[in-house]
């Protein structure tokens, strides 16, 4: 044991151990991402920017003011003010989110009973001001329409959407909550 | 020997002079003379029996309603007769009223009454005039009105016909309807030997069983115990009907079997087919396989056989019958005919009735057969009044006695007895 | 005593009751649906099932009454599958619209569902599905959600006792269904939305607004229509009024509301309230500053006080403004050196109360309301109680289910189904009726109970005339009188029920009077605003100061002035309706009106409009432009009811405090008041309205020491704390034509009180106008086919003062020759078509020139 102790003492081999990583890193390609010049791309289900979904057929919101979505957040970030509409029926007259006070858990994005609202992909939103930062129905339907309109948004409540359409089984329109498979 | 369906040959049985002409009004004659108490005493002697359904001991009613202080009191006669199937009070009501009339100005002379009313199926628009013709003459004979046979008595008596309700069948029912609200059961107790009609005792008591107090009164309490049944004695109406070969209504002591009944009185199965259920006692009773048809038709034994006596209306099957339709059927007119008042039946009725047709559709799935039964034994016992258990147990023992042919329904996807 | 045992907890009962509410009152909860503690059993939804030794069904806990040695079980495997099957089925036909329902969140059946219910469903066939009922402005119907508990049905046909909805058809297509068809025509209480457990019936008016766990505050306060005072909460979401809610067994209303107090509060929020102060600047009112406003105020008043005298000034109090409110507005008006301040309590609150006190002794109408309910025999008079104030019509009607009997004198059409007898004498012969009463009760009582000795006297020289000459001379059968006098002289317990027009007759006062004292009857004095005993109370008379002390006692009044760092005048003010004539004749100058709209709440409007155009100055504190404001020269605008704190008195004579639920920019009545005062140089130092109460504890010996955590403590019952004003009888004579019913024959026009207004506040709330949009004349069906008029005719009412043209109700709750005009809508009233007399005593305004013509238009 002291004989190896002294012959790393006397030849550096730490040292040089060290300098062959180094030289080696020296010639591999390099890690760093130049960002902004260079994008992250986004992991699929990566929680960023919210929408507020937009019913192709209709070109109006899902959403049906149910305020769960306002409930279930932890930082209370989600303002709704419903009333009802021309045909009787409950929508939301504002809907708001202050990004500044979002942890991005998507908790509202779960508790939507109708999937009306998605965290999209898109996470550079950064802004000098607090009005940037705070979005209401008509910037959350233009993010809808902006980042996940088409087969995209589909494919994201299909994978993302929890629980699944297919829990709510439905019979002559009306939703019926069933145990899920499994 | 003919009690109820006495004079019944005769095409003008109906009117008084016949009726007199054939011994008719001797009973009430006699009870007249007798004290109020000494009748119920009788009554309660003969051991007769309430025929509306559910077997309660008619002395022991009458008991409960005459100890109760408050007057004025009700006579009611439940002549709602709605149950499927069921068609032995209307030759009483048609051929025989003025045995009902007697029958009940005994017994309102019995419970110190002097109002009676009849509540009428609404359904029996003929036995409505017959009755009214026939109350009209009694006034005239002096039977009923202020002064009954001169003896100063006083008794009164009134048609109601009803709105066409089964429910109206059930006794607290039936006085919400005849005092004019929606007809519903009312929270029992206080029972309406208490607080009935218009909050006054009130006894109800079926067309058959007031029919049978002239016949107690004629032939004394002994001899009439000795007909039938020693537990439930008496002459009973029985109708038959289905594929039997001569259908219709039959005097027969209490506790005739089941087999005797079919082969015997009636001539066997109609065109010598087999014989597959019988629903011995009105559609709400249990159905009955051909195993079990030995049984005397009577309250105390029926029981012991899986079935009720109910009112004694016997439904025969033969082969050729699809029997999930027949439950399906029974339960369209369950749901139809729940009032609404209680959850499980106004609810579990409809959903029974969608699953049986969803079946007899033929598409219906495995899991079905054991919704079937777990919904209707969520029905039964947790229902306000006997609708409900009735609905249910009609699943339960047609499915208990008849279960693979619920299966072959679901697994062929539809009936094979349809054409 | 009962012994029995839940859950294996044995439990004392003192009498039988139900095994839900031993278990309730054990702290054992047994879920339930058709049960409610006021409504009559029903046991239909299967939910409370227990189950109970040796009886062999499952039970249901809310029919079954508890006997000795009774052990019941709430929890077990059988019962919670038993509430499963029984959620399951209420679940099968019931839609899962949680999300969009407004019930979500209180709502019975999803607490229920998530205590015990199946997580998943089985039922996989079509659901049965009803239309939403959107017809009404008011009520909506969800019958897919309706659970058929009948809650709705008997809380309308065994409470409220309108009858006005029904379960119609049968089965699983029952469905709860107004008589009227898909519009509701009824009363519009809104009580059935209280014991709704589901969300079948809801409110229009907060629909798809909130939900219910987004509301900010809870706010408990008193209901600003009438004076029973109902207590309700106020529900508050971010700084605005979502909805008022009753508590069901809570305050004297015990949860019951009325359609004004349930959908009437939507008038906070109106756009047309007055936002800044306005000054008349060239004939126009133009928006001034505060402190503009207010200088004017102040210095104009002084002015008028140095030129003519504080005389020359006078004040009218606000029935609808706190106590506090009033209590500072008369210092104001005293301070400014007069006693002319008086109020609408004038109309014949004051001056009824005044005759009673003054006959019986001080706090005779300190009566409980729930003595109504209670009583064996009710006697309403000069009012109908079911549209002044719905609640307390509710008490007589239910009253009247238990047996009670009812007996209306006048017009009572809202108690048409539910009186013994209704009389129906000349509108000013009330009296003559009365004496017929009381002649017969004291020929068979014999003699007079003793006590009283002054009022015996009284009665002895009455003169009062017997049952036959009354009858006769008011057109009624002296059976009917008989047989009257024997069901009231032989309850045990008699309510006398008072309207305006009966207080404000002094004849007719002092007969009811004479008839509460021989009967040993409670006097109930009905009152039209939320606080006009408070007015009295507060010294908002010319007469009195506060705490019911009379001005003419130097001790006090010289106490008060000290305390107040001024000198009261000792001579008595004018009262209301001389104010007015003293400004048609130049005797008042100027004019200070605190909530309150005398051109058109005073009969003979044009009359009192045109003196309130004389007066040099006038100025008007209100939250509408009234038609009195409009004519002011300043106006002044304040906080609603739900803006504010203080404290109302109701017609019981209990405080209950108002507190302030939503803020907005803007002051308080007593602030405006006290900011005036200041400029004047009188001392308001008032930072809150506490410091007022403090003020009025030190100041008024019958709220001495009284402060607001009494009040909320339940020391709020009269005489509070303090002292009442004792050894004050008075005993006017009757007038010589007190028992002669005026000859007048035809048609005669009377005063509709309307159920659903009362006045500025009801006529800005967009609910109450959607049911009763537009001033209407009533007539009964005989009446109308006379006249040749149908219902939506229009016709021509004409008096000797004026002409009105109006829409033709045809109102078959109306008997005899009478036309019922409102004085609500805005230039429609009935007080531009009559005059008045004043009563010598009370000072109140007796309507007179009750003569028509009406043709049709």
């Amino acid at each position: 044991m002291e004989f190896k102790k002294i012959i790393k003492t006397i030849f550096f081999t730490e040292i040089l151990k060290g300098m062959a990583l180094t030289f080696k890193s020296m010639l591999s390609p390099a890690v760093t991402r130049q960002y902004p010049e260079e994008k992250h791309p986004a992991m699929p289900g990566f929680r960023g920017l919210h929408a507020l979904v937009v019913d192709p057929a209709t070109g109006k919101e899902k959403c049906i003011a149910c305020g769960l979505c306002a409930a279930i957040c932890p930082s209370q970030c989600i303002y709704i003010y419903s009333t009802e509409g021309p045909d009787n029926k409950k929508f939301a007259e504002r809907y708001e989110i202050e990004l500044t006070r979002c942890i991005y858990c998507a908790f509202c994005v779960e508790a939507c009973p109708v999937g009306a609202i998605v965290l999209t992909e898109h996470y550079e939103y950064t802004d000098y001001s607090r009005e940037a930062l705070y979005m209401t129905k008509e910037k959350l339907m233009a993010n809808w329409n902006k980042y996940m309109a088409g087969p995209k948004g589909e494919e994201y409540f299909k994978k993302f959407w929890h629980p699944t359409a297919d829990d709510y089984r439905a019979y002559d329109g009306q939703p019926m909550f069933r145990k899920r498979e499994g | 020997m003919n009690y109820l369906l006495k004079n019944i040959e005769n095409p003008n049985s109906f009117d008084v002079r016949e009726y007199e002409k054939a011994g008719g009004y001797r009973s009430l004659k006699k009870a007249v003379e007798m004290e109020p108490a000494a009748i119920i005493a009788e009554v309660k002697k003969s051991g007769l029996r309430g025929r509306g359904g559910a077997g309660f001991p008619t002395g022991m009613k009458w008991t409960f309603a005459n100890a109760d202080p408050k007057f004025p009191k009700y006579l009611i006669c439940n002549a709602d007769e709605g149950e499927p199937g069921t068609f032995k009070d209307r030759p009483i009501l048609e051929k025989n009223p003025h045995l009902l009339i007697e029958g009940m100005v005994i017994s309102g002379h019995a419970l110190r009454a002097e109002y009676g009313y009849i509540y009428l199926r609404g359904e029996y628009p003929d036995a409505r005039d017959i009755l009214n013709r026939a109350i009209k003459q009694a006034y005239e004979k002096g039977y009923l009105g202020d002064n009954v046979m001169g003896k100063g008595l006083k008794f009164h008596l009134t048609v109601h016909l009803g709105a066409g309700a089964y429910i109206c069948g059930e006794e607290t029912a039936l006085i919400e309807s005849l005092e004019g609200k929606r007809g519903q059961p009312r929270i029992k107790p206080p029972f309406p030997v208490n607080v009935g009609a218009f909050s006054m005792p009130t006894i109800v008591n079926n067309v058959e069983t007031f029919s049978n107090i002239p016949c107690i009164m004629e032939i004394g309490p002994e001899a009439y115990s000795k007909i039938g049944s020693p537990d439930c004695p008496g002459p009973k109406l029985y109708c038959i009907s289905g594929h039997v070969e001569k259908p219709g209504v039959y005097e027969l002591p209490m506790g005739t079997t089941l087999r005797e009944i079919i082969y015997t009185h009636c001539g066997g199965i109609k065109g010598g087919k087999s014989l597959k259920a019988v629903i011995p006692g009105g559609i709400s009773t249990p159905v009955l396989p051909p195993s079990n048809i030995d049984c005397p038709m009577d309250f105390v034994s029926m029981p012991k056989h899986g079935s009720m006596l109910g009112s004694g209306a016997v439904m025969v099957f033969d082969e050729t019958v699809c029997l999930v339709k027949v439950c399906l059927r029974a339960l369209k007119f369950f749901e139809h005919e729940s009032c609404g008042k209680c959850t499980p039946c106004r609810e579990g009725t409809g959903w029974l009735r969608s699953i049986l047709s969803r079946i007899e559709d033929g598409k219906g799935e495995k899991e079905d057969i054991d919704t079937l039964l777990d919904v209707s034994g969520n029905i039964v016992g947790k229902t306000f009044c006997p609708l409900g258990d009735g609905a249910g147990s009609v699943v339960i023992n047609f499915i208990k006695h008849f279960r693979p042919e619920f299966e072959e329904h679901i697994e062929k996807k539809g009936c094979k007895y349809k054409k | 005593m009962i012994t029995i045992t839940i859950n294996n907890k044995e439990i004392r009962l003192e009498r039988p009751v139900t095994v839900l509410e031993a278990a309730k009152a054990n702290g054992i909860k047994i879920p339930h649906f058709c049960h409610h503690g006021i409504l009559e059993q029903w046991g239909g939804c299967r939910m409370c099932l227990v189950e109970v030794e040796k009886m062999p069904r499952l039970q249901t806990a809310c029919t079954l009454f508890v006997t000795d040695g009774m052990v019941v079980m709430t929890e077990s495997e059988t019962i919670s599958n038993a509430r499963r099957s029984v959620l399951e089925f209420i679940l099968i036909n019931h839609p899962l619209d949680c999300p969009v329902c407004d019930k979500a969140g209180e709502c019975k059946l999803q607490d229920y569902v998530m205590q015990y219910g199946p997580t998943a469903g089985r039922f996989k066939e079509p659901k049965i599905r009803h239309p939403e009922g959107l017809n009404d402005p008011l009520i909506v119907r969800n019958q897919e959600r309706c659970i058929m508990c009948t809650r709705c049905v008997r809380m309308c046909s065994g409470i409220q006792g309108a009858s006005a909805i029904a379960v119609t058809n049968r089965g699983n297509h029952s469905s709860m269904e107004p008589f009227s068809g898909e519009r509701f025509d009824c009363e519009y209480c809104g009580n059935c939305l209280t014991v709704c457990p589901v969300g079948a019936i809801m409110s229009r008016l907060h629909r798809y607004s909130y939900r219910s766990w987004q509301v900010t505050d809870e706010i408990q306060t008193v209901c600003p229509f009438c004076g029973v005072g109902c207590t309700m909460i106020a529900q508050v979401r971010d700084n605005a009024l979502m909805r008022v809610v009753p508590k069901l067994g809570l305050g004297s209303n015990k949860g019951l509301l009325c359609n004004r107090g349930r959908f009437g509060y939507e008038y906070v929020g109106s756009g047309e309230r007055l936002k800044n102060p306005l000054i008349k600047k060239n004939g126009k009112l133009q928006p001034a500053s505060w402190e503009e406003a207010l200088d004017t105020v102040a210095s104009r008043l002084k002015d008028i006080k140095n030129s003519s005298g504080g005389n020359a000034i006078a004040g009218i109090a606000g029935a609808r403004c706190t106590n506090e409110d009033n209590y500072a507005f008369q210092k104001l008006i005293r301070g400014l050196g007069s006693n002319n301040i008086d109020s609408i309590a004038r109309m014949g609150f004051a001056g009824g109360q005044r005759i009673f006190e003054g006959m019986l002794g001080p706090g005779v109408t300190s009566t409980p309301l729930s003595g109504i309910a209670d009583s064996d025999a009710v006697l309403v008079v000069g009012g109908d109680p079911s549209e002044v104030n719905p609640v307390l019509g509710v008490h007589i009607r239910m009253a009247f289910k238990k047996g009670a009997k009812v007996i209306t004198i006048g017009h009572a059409p809202g108690l048409g189904r539910h009186r013994t007898a209704g009389l129906l004498p000349h509108p000013q012969a009330d009296g003559v009726v009365m004496g017929g009463l009381i002649s017969a009760i004291l020929k068979d009582k014999k003699s007079l109970p003793g006590g009283n000795r002054p009022l015996e006297e009284k009665i002895t020289v009455m003169h009062l005339p017997s049952a036959d000459d009354a009858a006769a001379a008011c057109k009624l059968s002296a059976e009917d009188i008989g047989r009257l006098a024997k069901q009231l002289a032989g309850a045990s317990s008699v309510s006398i029920v008072v309207g305006r027009e009966a207080g404000g007759n002094k004849d007719t006062a002092m007969l009811v009077s004479v008839l509460s004292y021989i009967l040993n009857a409670r006097i109930y004095l009905m009152s039209e605003r939320p606080n006009e005993q408070g007015l009295v109370d507060m010294g908002c008379l010319p007469d009195m100061l506060p705490g019911g002390r009379p001005l003419a006692e130097e001790g006090l009044r010289k106490k008060c002035g000290a305390s107040w760092g001024i000198d009261i005048p000792a001579d008595e003010g004018l009262t209301l309706m001389e104010m007015i004539q003293a400004a048609s004749s130049g005797g008042i100058k100027a004019m200070y009106v605190m909530g309150e709209n005398p051109a058109f709440n005073l009969p003979d409007t044009k009359n009192t409009e045109e003196a309130l155009r004389r007066l040099d100055f006038l100025v008007v504190q209100d939250i509408f432009m009234t038609e009195t404001a409009r004519m002011a020269d300043v106006v002044l605008p304040a906080l609603s009811w739900i803006e504010k704190d203080g404290t109302y008195t109701n017609a019981e004579r209990k405080i209950q405090r108002l507190k302030k639920a939503i803020s907005i920019t803007g002051m308080e009545d007593w602030k405006i008041v006290a900011e005036v005062g200041k400029r004047i140089g009188l001392k308001m130092p008032y930072g809150k309205a506490a410091d007022i109460m403090k003020e009025i504890a030190r100041v008024s010996p019958l709220h001495a020491g009284l402060t607001y955590a009494d009040i909320e403590g339940g020391d709020n019952l009269w005489p509070y704390k303090g002292e009442p004003h004792k050894n004050w009888f008075s005993f006017p004579e009757l007038s010589a034509d007190a028992f002669t019913s005026p000859a007048e024959e035809g048609l005669c026009l009377m005063l509709e009180k309307p159920l659903f207004h009362s006045g500025t506040l009801s006529r800005k709330s967009p609910a109450l106008n959607s049911i009763s949009p537009e001033a209407v004349l009533r007539l009964s069906p005989a009446t109308a086919s006379g006249l040749n008029l149908k219902d939506g005719d229009f016709a021509k009412v004409s008096t000797e003062k004026g002409s009105l043209s109006l829409k033709v109700k045809i109102d078959r709750g109306i008997d005899g020759p009478a036309a019922f005009v409102s004085n609500n809508f805005e230039g429609r009233g009935l007080f531009s078509l009559t005059g008045y007399r004043l009563d010598p005593v009370t000072k109140s305004p007796l309507t007179e020139g009750r003569q028509i013509s009406i043709e049709k238009e």
